[in-house]
This record gives structure tokens, sequence and C-alpha cells, in this order.
């Protein structure tokens, strides 16, 4: 016994929209276009910077003072000395812990990530407190005249291998997850070793506030002199493994099957992700959310391929940071807000835009 | 080629044990969907007691999303399901639980849990949070576990079981639910052909020694044929076959599901139909 | 047939038994670690007392600041060690199972530091919120910043996500607790290790009071739970089939084991890793994740750890008082990290 002969009309694709479906979006087209944006919009920014604040500094100002022309001492003060260090030491500091935050995300396979998995960050403030209070535990030695960013910067590398070397298994192979988890653990322990210290030594604990959040205030050529160097060597470092992040985003097994040796990749992704943030942690502190926001929004314009996502998120790092600086200084006149109670202001909305949007995609 | 003509084959005659014509579920336009997706519209089914019920068709075409709804487990945004004449969605979740039975995909356990402890939780419905266990709630127990052949496994952990084993535990857990019906989403499939068998003779068995009703989402249209007493083929949310396997399964429905070319012919052992696909539908010959 | 089916009870017999008497003698060890540690609490400090002086002190005698230490400061600290011990690693069990996730626990959802957060607000600006009222306002924030977190999970079942969600809620409101106290005067900075560590320092009986009551509804109240806790564990769908609301049971357990949390961060602070190790522990000690067993052992082993690094707090470094979260910290964080390694060793997945 067959059955009647079953007929259903079929929808034709709608011609248009399979055509639109195969040419990438126009900000991926025009990559180039979007670099050069971003730029301008840091150089813009960046006088914006210098200009805005109680003093009143104008634009002829800043251009007198830059090409060496005659000024008052009181503007040649502010500009050179007070503002235009800051305005730097920012630009470098976001573009690197931007570049951190898309490294993490790309190693990790998350985008919830950031440079404080790499233990880094806590590392840096423990040591620099530590640091601080050497004299509680050096009464006759004279230590060293080293300066807390380099104290800093030595403490979070130290801390960042230790974090890698605890997430490699019982076979050397590092893996996500733990690393993860180990970089979270390790981060914990080292505050509440931080904690401990300043327990020990309340006097410190007022000039450690503003490190504890971040902060721009009282950054000068010589933190500059600290950061720049690592800020030339580690960016195109950073840029130029944006290829191996590539790979190692789809996955272990076929990247190996790609021909990737994973764990060699890993270590070096890792390795630059701690040096970006290491530096910057200890020149500006503990500065939060910029790791996490300047990849999502990156990613959000020019898509996933790190190529495109690593530098755009170093401008959109240095842009975040420099306007959540003039927002601190415009926004305060007799207390010196710290930048990073300005970023955790910003942090929050984004937090819930970013569940929002994890809400709806399955 | 454009109007669309759906025929559904009327139920057959002769069901095993009929009860009447009451079905024991009863789904009445349906409209299902997940936020603005809509998966299943329009779609009424009416299932008797006593039968094996597969629901077959293509990845996509709704039939987990019908399952889960008969179970309860989605809300339809429109139409409703009836429980022995009763609305499903007005009955309280244990009295549903104590009457319909499911298991959904790929279920995972806790790590060291064991059979038994697996198969205990069964009772909830019966016992509720707080009442201890019964000596009919041991009983059930037992049953369930001797039904599947699991005794011995009792204090076995499930992760140390094979598939075919952890399936049959969890079929367990179903059966100490005590229910009349059972509804399975994809028993079978990411089992080997061993213990799939293990798994669809069970289900057989139940059926015919304890006369459970039994709907279950198989993607193997063989498999469908050989055990169930009724097969209901659906694409894109609708109904597009209904009737005993011999019926359905032929090489118009198989063109049309899948886009396959099948060979039908009829199982030496059991004289069930078997179908053997052999070619893709080229793509200018669906036109 | 009959001496298969004989030997078949004999051996589950002996199974229920063997199970029962590990049960048995791992509470009876924890209850006897307990009363041991609140004893020796109770003697070590300053005045140092030895068990005699104790005893003279319980029959009426010994000198008058004996009379005030052991009973109004010593004891109250206990109390609330056991208390709050307790209610940390209940909630650490309510969190895990009822999300299915090994990691999930009140510090790294986030529910601490919002708890945290609204008692920083609440010093620094000097609300005026009654003291009574504390915990309730506490339970707010912590139950704002978890539900921040939770929202953010599509599919409970996986870890990273969730943890990394809390990370980010909880770095945002530790910036935001700091950013707080740096605008508040010169010694409420002291209060800057009270929000971020958690300490049981100087609570009198006041502070007891405030919290018994919380414990004696929520304890029981989440021991009862343990049915919904198992069939949870098993998947929402298997759940929701064998007739348990969901939904409604997954936010009543959340809602509890905030409450929980929220009252002992009121009181003494954030103390961490009690709530996420304990849960571990007693699983791997018991066996089994059944929850009807697992519950009173982690509740039990939550005393007994915090009972125990509060002692350490108290007396390793005196006169030098450290607080109890920093060591809670110290010890839990690598002994979880060690369990999750080894967890992570076996499988693919965690949990």
């Amino acid at each position: 016994m067959s059955s009647s002969p079953i007929t259903v009309s079929q929808k034709t694709p709608n011609a248009r929209s399979a055509q639109a479906l195969n040419r990438p979006p126009f900000l991926v087209r025009n990559f180039p276009f979007v670099i050069v944006v971003g730029l301008l919009l840091l150089v813009f920014l960046l006088m914006a910077h210098v200009n805005i604040g109680t003093a009143n500094i104008s634009l002829g100002d800043i251009i007198n003072v830059l090409t060496g022309k005659q000024v008052d001492s009181v503007t040649y003060t502010i500009v050179y000395e007070l503002r235009l260090p800051r305005a730097l030491v920012a630009v470098a500091a976001g573009a690197m812990l931007a570049l951190a935050g898309a490294i993490m995300q790309a190693v990790t396979r998350n985008p919830l990530a950031d440079p404080d998995l790499t233990g880094a960050t806590a590392g840096a403030v423990f040591f620099a407190v530590l640091w601080l209070s050497r004299d509680l535990f050096y009464r006759n030695v004279a230590p060293p005249d080293v300066g807390v960013p380099a104290v800093a910067l030595v403490g979070s590398v130290i801390t960042g291998g230790f974090v890698y070397i605890l997430s490699r298994g019982r076979d050397k192979q590092s893996n996500t997850m733990r690393m993860v988890l180990t970089g979270v653990m390790v981060a914990a322990i080292f505050r509440s070793l931080t904690s401990l210290v300043l327990l020990i030594n309340q006097n410190a604990t007022n000039g450690i506030l503003m490190w504890l959040i971040g902060s721009l205030n009282g950054v000068t050529w010589s933190h500059w002199g600290t950061i720049w160097p690592w800020a030339v060597v580690t960016l195109p470092l950073g840029f130029a493994c944006a290829g191996v992040a590539n790979v190692l985003h789809l996955g272990d097994d076929i990247a190996t099957g790609l021909g990737s040796r994973v764990e060699l990749a890993r270590l070096l992704l890792l390795f630059v992700a701690v040096l970006l943030t290491a530096a910057s942690v200890s020149v500006v502190g503990a500065l939060g959310f910029l790791g996490l926001m300047s990849p999502h929004i990156a990613r959000r314009l020019v898509g996933n391929d790190a190529r495109r996502v690593f530098p755009l998120s170093a401008i959109i790092g240095a842009i975040i940071l420099l306007l959540a600086d003039i927002l601190a200084r415009a926004l305060t006149t007799t207390v010196a807000l710290p930048v990073g109670a300005v970023m955790a202001l910003l942090g929050a909305p984004f937090l819930i835009y970013l569940l929002r949007r994890r809400a709806r995609s399955v | 080629m454009n109007d669309i003509t759906v025929k559904t084959n009327r139920l057959p005659q002769g069901h095993v044990s009929t009860n009447g014509h009451h079905p024991v579920i009863k789904a009445e336009t349906l409209n299902i969907g997940y936020g603005q997706r809509t998966v299943v519209e329009g779609l009424s089914l009416d299932l008797l007691k006593g039968g094996i019920t597969a629901l077959v068709g293509p990845n996509g075409s709704g039939k987990s999303t019908l399952l889960k709804t008969l179970a309860r487990l989605l809300k339809p945004s429109a139409g409703e399901v009836f429980l022995n004449g009763k609305a499903i969605s007005r009955m309280s979740t244990s009295v549903v639980a104590q009457e319909i039975a499911v298991l959904p995909q790929g279920p995972v356990a806790p790590p060291g849990l064991t059979v038994g402890e697996l198969v205990e939780q069964g009772r909830y419905p019966h016992a509720g949070p707080l009442k201890m266990l019964r000596k009919q709630d041991y009983s059930a127990i037992s049953e369930a576990l001797r039904l599947t052949g699991m005794e011995d496994f009792t204090h076995r952990s499930l992760d140390n079981l094979s598939g075919g084993e952890k399936q049959r535990a969890w079929i367990a857990l179903a059966l100490a639910q005590e229910t009349p019906v059972l509804l399975l989403d994809e028993p079978t499939t990411f089992l080997d052909i061993g213990h799939q068998l293990e798994v669809l003779e069970l289900v057989e068995k139940l059926n015919r020694d304890k006369g459970m009703t039994v709907v279950l989402v198989v993607h193997d249209l063989n498999h469908a044929a050989r055990y169930a007493t009724r097969m209901v083929a659906l694409k894109d949310g609708l109904i597009v076959a209904d009737g005993p396997p011999s019926e359905v399964l032929t090489a118009d429905l198989l063109n049309f599901l899948f886009g396959v070319h099948a060979h039908i012919i009829s199982d030496p052992e059991t004289g069930k139909p078997v179908c053997l696909p052999y070619a893709v539908v080229a793509t200018a010959e669906k036109e | 047939m009959s001496n298969t089916v004989q030997a078949q009870t004999q051996t589950q017999t002996l199974y229920r038994v063997s199970r029962v008497s590990r049960l048995v003698v791992v509470l009876v060890c924890l209850v006897l670690a307990l009363l041991g540690l609140i004893v020796w609490g109770l003697l070590l400090g300053i005045p140092q007392l030895s068990l005699s002086d104790l005893l003279r002190i319980i029959q009426g005698g010994g000198t008058r600041l004996e009379n005030i230490v052991v009973p109004q400061l010593r004891l109250p600290r206990e109390v609330l060690g056991v208390l709050a011990g307790a209610m940390l690693a209940l909630a650490g069990n309510l969190f895990q199972d009822s999300l299915r996730n090994a990691l999930a626990g009140p510090e790294l959802l986030g529910v601490s530091s919002g708890a945290s957060f609204v008692m920083a607000s609440i010093v620094v600006f000097h609300l005026p919120v009654p003291w009574e009222l504390y915990p309730v306002a506490a339970l707010a924030g912590g139950m704002l910043a978890g539900s921040v977190s939770l929202l953010s999970m599509r599919r409970l079942g996986d870890p990273i996500r969730l943890v990394l969600m809390g990370v980010s809620v909880t770095a945002l409101l530790h910036a935001a607790i700091i950013a707080i106290i740096s605008l508040g005067q010169e010694n409420d900075v002291g209060l800057l290790f009270l929000y971020l560590l958690g300490s049981l320092a100087n609570r009198t009986w006041d502070y007891v009071n405030l919290v018994w009551p919380w414990a004696v509804v929520c304890i029981p109240l989440s021991l009862l739970m343990a049915r919904p806790l198992n069939l949870l564990q098993l998947g929402d769908e298997v759940a929701e089939g064998l007739g348990l609301r969901v939904v409604r049971w997954r936010l009543i357990i959340m809602a509890v084991g905030a409450t929980m949390v929220a009252s002992t961060v009121a009181v003494c602070g954030p103390i961490g890793y009690i709530a996420l190790a304990c849960p571990h522990m007693a699983r791997r000690l018991l066996g089994t994740t059944d929850a009807r067993v697992v519950l009173p052992v982690s509740m039990l082993m939550g005393s007994v750890l915090l009972v125990g690094a509060d002692l350490l707090a108290k007396n390793l470094f005196s006169p030098l008082e450290m607080p109890v979260g920093l060591w809670t910290t110290l010890i839990g964080g690598p002994l979880l990290l060690v369990l999750i390694r080894r967890a992570l060793a076996g499988r693919k997945t965690l949990r």
C-alpha cells in the first residue's frame, strides 16, 4: 500500500541576503581606515588631555611648549612636567593593558578573560607593597636604591612565571582551564598577602590605596622612562604574535593538526601578556577593566581575527584610558580621584552590557 | 510545485491493547518555539495507550521539541497538551511526574553517583522532598532495577559503566517513577550497535510486559521500523506521515524528508520494512 | 535462586552498614575536633589559661579579669566561629549543587563582595541603617552582585564562564570598595581590612545576637533541601521530569545560600574559601555526592575550619592579630587548587 504523494512548496532564498553573507563587513574590509581613524582620535584626545584641567591651558600654549617657544614657567610646568608625561604614560599603559587582555582572551579562548589571570597584577602590587615596607624588615642593611616600578616589574614577572609553572600538569602540558583557575587562586592569595603586609605596616596604606585600583596621579617623566622601552618592545611583539593566537583559538587539537606547537605558542603568548601587564602595572597600579573591555569593543568592530583585534585593542585601550583620566581630572577639583575608580564606574555598565549580550546569544 | 498538501495517514486499527479511543496524551494545535524562532506550528497528535511510537525526521524538524513539550519540559506558546483529558499545564509538576517519565538526551550524572543512588531519585514525585522512603518506594526501586537487569550494578558508580549499562541505569530511574507513560529522547544516539539493541529490546519488553505507553525519538529509521508500532515523521515542525512502519517507511517519504534515494525491502527475520539509502538526491532533481 | 537473592541482600546491607558507619565516624571525629578547638580557643590568649583554670571559672571562681575575658570575649567569638563557619560551608554546598558547578562559591560569584560593598558604604557614608538590619542590607548587596554573575550564564554547566564573570563582578566591587574607603576619613582606612578580608576579632555577644536568628532559620532549611539538591545534580531536565520545579527551587536554594553568606559578611566581613572548599572536602571524605549526608558533614567541617583558622589568626603572631580571612585564603586557596587539579587530572570537564 503506497502512500499518497506529498508535496510541500519550498521557499527560494532571498537572493540579496545570500550575497550579503559573502562579503565581509565594511569595517573589516577597510581596516587600515579604522586604524587611521583610531590614531587620529588618539592624538586628538592627547591634546584634549593636556588641555583640560583645573588650570586653563590653551592649544596655542601647548604648541608653544612643544616647539620650544618661550612660555611662562607656570604654563611650562603644567604642560611639560605634569600633563604631558601623564598623557603619554596613559597612552602607553592603556595600549599595553588592552593588548594583554586581547592576548589572554585569545589564549584562554574565553571573552571574559583579562590580564589579572596571569597573576602579574596581584604579584606586582604585592612586591611593590613589600618593597615600600622594607624599612620594617631591613633595619641594619641598607637596601639598594631601586624605584618601586622596577621592583613591581620583577615581582610581576616572577608571579606570572609561577602561575604558568603551577598550571602545568603532570604531563608538562598546560591547559586552559587550569591556567584560569590557577591565575584566579594565585591572584587571590597574593592579594591576601598584600593585605597582610599592609596590616603590619599601616603607614604605607595611604600611598598604596592608589596602587590597588590604579592611578595616574603624580606620574612624571621618570615613569615614562620606565615604561616606554617596554612599550616599544612588547607592543610590536604582541602584534606579531597575532597569527599564532589565531591558530590557537581553534582549539588545541586542531591547532596541533595544523602544525602549531601548542605548548610553545601558549608559553610565548603568556610571556608577552605578562610583560605587557607587568610594565603597565608597575607604573600605573592595578588598573582593571581595560584588558576586558578593549578587546570586546575591537571584536565588535572588526571581527575575530587577531591580526586586526590586537592592534585595534591597543588603540582603543589608549583611548579609553585617556578618556577616563580626563574624566577623573574633570570631575573632581579637590580630591584627586584615581583613574581606577573611573574605570570601575565605566566597568559596571559594561559588565551589564556583556551580560545582556550573553543572555541573548546561545 | 507551489501548494502545500500534507496528507496524514489514518491511524491504524488494532493497536496493542487499545483502551477505547481516548488518547492518553493528546496534543492540540501546538505552537512551540525558542525565543523568536517557532519550531512547531499548529501540530496535533493523539497518543493512544499501549503503543510504541517513534518520532522520526531530519535534524531540526522539531521531534525533540515536541517530545519535551509532551513531557512538560517546554511550554507551548499556543495550544495545549492533555494528559488523560486534563490540561497538562494546569497540573502540578509532581502529579505529571507520576504519570509521565521522561529521559532527556545525554544526561550527565555527578561523579561517584552509584546506580542505586540514581534510581532512588525516581521516587521523588511519590515521596516528595521531606518524606523518607517507604516500603513501596523500595519495592519500586528493586523492580526498576530488576526490569533493566541492573540489580548487580546497584553499588557500582555510573562512571564505571559502559554506554549501554549507563543508559539502562537512567531508564531504571525513569521506571522507578512507576508511570504508565515513558518518553525517551534519542536513547540510542552515541551507543554502539550492541548497546543500541540492548536498550531497544528493553523498551520493547517494557511495552509488552508492563503495557507502558512509550514514545521515543530515534534517528535510525530501521530501528524505528523494527521496534515501533507507529511511526510519526516530522519535517519543519509539521507531521508529514503517521501510521504503522509498513505504511510510513516508503521511498517517497525518504526522498521528501532526507533528500535520499532508497530501496525498501522486507526484513527476512521480522517482516518489518528496512530502508537502504543509496544516493543523495541531486540539487537539480529537487526543483 | 534464593541463595543469590540472599547474598544480594547481604551485600546490600553490608554496603549500607559500611556507608552509615563511615558517616558516623566522620561526624564523631568532627564534633570532637570542634569541641577540642573551642576549648583550646578559650584557653589561649592573654591571659593564658589552663584547663583547671577554665573549670574553676565555669564553677564560678576565678579572677575578675578571667570572668570577663572568657564569657564576654572568648566564648562569643568561638560561638560566632561555629555559626559563621557552618553557614558559609552550607552556602557553598547550596551554590555548588544547585548550579552543578564545582567552582561556584560566594566569593567567586561576587556575593561576598556585594555584601561587603554595602557594608563599607554604610560605614563610610554613615548611612542611617539600624544595626539589626545590617544583615538585610548586606543581603541586598550580595543578591544583586550574585544575580549579575548568574545572569551571564546560559548553560549553567560551564565553570570557566561563571568564574570569570564572578571575578569581573568581584573586581568591580573591590575597586568600588577601595574607592569608597579612600573617600572616607583617615581612621576609616583600617576598615579596609575588615571589609576586604573578614575577621572575628572583638566580636562580642552583640554580634552573635545579630547572627543566630538567621542561623537558626537557615541552617535547618538548608538541611531540608538535600533531596531537591540531589535531583538538581542530575540535570535540569531530568529533575523537572521527576517532578521538581527547577526554576523555583533553584531560586529558593540560592536565596537561602545568599542569606547565610550575607549575614556572615554583615558581622565578620567576607571570609573566603570556606564555602568553596568544605563541600569538596566533605564529598571526598564521604565518598559520595549525596546531599543528605554531605550537608551535615560539610557544615561541621566549616565550623571546625573557621574556629581553627581563627585560633591561628588570634594566636600565631600574638599580640598582633591577623584577620581570619587571611588565613582561610592562604590555606584554603592552595588547598582548593590542589583539589581541583586532582579533579581535572581525570576528567575533561569539571563536574
